[in-house]
């Protein structure tokens, strides 16, 4: 066989073999990513815009701690009245709604992916949805790779997965973390201290019995 | 006016920016770039930059190889192509070879597709270099094998494949990333232990380490026995 020819069949192979490596797991994947990035830019955002507005209304935002409140209160054109904040002509009242409408955008884009995270969640693992939050296993998920490479691992690995910098430092101080991604399931959230890494365990030991019911169960 | 000589290697060229060396390969696909990557032209041949930081084997030639075997016309198998950036420069090299380009992960497969179907003289594979039966009629007998694999197990996928797919007295490559070995032990402890194992079967020509500009590597040029 000449090389012209091993060229077009390796090239038509593989280009097959990359349509066929798409799944739903990448679109998870991908949900994930954007919602991160989306909570790291709101909080940016809204730290500047709580600034700003308050050299107009600082008494009005003062004693206000969530984003969404501080938002609700600005995009309300709330008539001030006696403040010692700084006079904004109109142009300037004009540019902070603005900026506070497009925060307020970001915030419904956020809901959305959650949304779909949680819809797909559902249908590609009914099982593993039923044992914890879908978004705890959307960050698994991400973590492992794919649906697959979570339903190969075993449960001791589940456990410590997104705890990975902590892990390898406790190769060397040997001290070895007792959970990563879980941690932020509810179960584990709620439970009392001295109970968190036993029930880490326990949880994780279910989440890959039933990634592999969902994984393995339907092929 | 930039002034370009050649290195004592077929096809690599440098000239000298604000006293760096910056290394050049005639670009085989004049105007074209994929990598964003500078691009210099002198008596109507255009270069390409070819970037240090990014590639094993320019460290390698910066930090003073004494021999690298790519001629014109090598056919070259290439482990662990990834995006492409390494293989697009053996391929600028090679310009009458062949380049077999292979990688295990589809997400890079993607870029590198698209650079093969620019190249004339490149394919691409999808297949993990730990089973070479796999691909073993997808590929023919070849000059050089090439490998940079960030696998616990990198020597053996290179020895297997140097069994299967290397000709005689052909030419073999390795960049060895200590890191992927052994987190724990001193990186020169593993050189010396991939040292052996390569020389039970191959006649080492070079090695070199390649900090700082790739940390915890180590570069090896062999022979088929």
């Amino acid at each position: 066989m000449n090389l012209k020819e091993l060229r077009k069949i390796n090239l038509d192979e593989t280009s097959k073999k990359i349509k066929e490596s798409f799944s739903k797991d990448l679109l998870i994947i991908r949900a994930i990513h954007n919602l991160d990035e989306l909570i790291k830019v709101i909080n940016k955002l809204m730290g500047s815009l709580r600034e700003w507005y308050s050299y107009y209304y600082p008494e009005l935002i003062r004693n206000i701690q969530t984003n969404e409140e501080i938002l609700d209160l600005i995009l309300s054109n709330k008539k001030r009245n006696d403040s010692i904040g700084y006079d904004f002509n109109n142009e300037d009242l004009d540019l902070i709604n603005n900026f506070a409408k497009s925060i307020k955008n970001l915030y419904s884009i956020k809901q959305e992916q959650e949304n779909y995270i949680d819809r797909i969640i559902k249908e590609i693992c009914p099982k593993l949805s039923k044992i914890t939050e879908t978004l705890v296993i959307a960050r698994l998920i991400e973590k492992a790779g794919s649906l697959k490479n979570l339903a190969q691992l075993p449960s001791s690995t589940i456990q410590v997965l997104g705890a990975e910098t902590s892990f390898f430092k406790g190769l060397k101080t040997k001290k070895s973390p007792k959970f990563g991604v879980v941690f932020s399931s509810s179960l584990v959230v709620n439970a009392r201290k001295e109970d968190k890494s036993k029930i880490a365990r326990k949880l994780s030991n279910k989440i890959a019995l039933a990634a592999r019911q969902d994984y393995y169960g339907k092929h | 006016m930039v002034n370009i000589e050649k290195t004592k290697f077929e096809g690599i060229y440098f000239y000298w920016k604000d006293k760096k060396k910056i290394l050049l390969t005639k670009n085989l696909t004049p105007s074209k770039k994929y990598f964003n990557e500078d691009l210099i032209s002198e008596n109507n041949i255009e270069y390409r930059e070819f970037d240090v930081r990014r590639s094993k084997l320019a460290s390698a030639v910066l930090k003073g190889i004494n021999f690298l075997p790519f001629k014109q016309d090598s056919i070259v198998l290439y482990l662990g192509a990834s995006y492409g950036y390494t293989s697009s420069y053996v391929s600028d090299i090679c310009n009458n070879g062949f380049i077999f380009a292979l990688d295990f992960a589809p997400r890079v497969l993607m870029d590198l597709y698209f650079l093969c179907k620019e190249r004339e003289n490149m394919t691409c594979l999808l297949y993990d270099a730990n089973q070479p039966e796999l691909y073993k009629d997808k590929i023919i007998e070849v000059d050089i094998i090439y490998q940079d694999i960030a696998q616990k197990n990198q020597v053996e996928i290179f020895l297997k494949n140097i069994a299967r797919f290397l000709k005689k007295k052909g030419y073999c490559i390795i960049a060895i990333k200590a890191r992927s070995i052994d987190t724990l032990k001193k990186p020169d402890n593993i050189y010396k232990e991939v040292e052996k194992e390569l020389e039970k079967n191959l006649r080492i020509i070079d090695k070199i380490k390649l900090d700082p500009f790739q940390k915890d590597h180590c570069f090896f040029v062999c022979q088929k026995k």
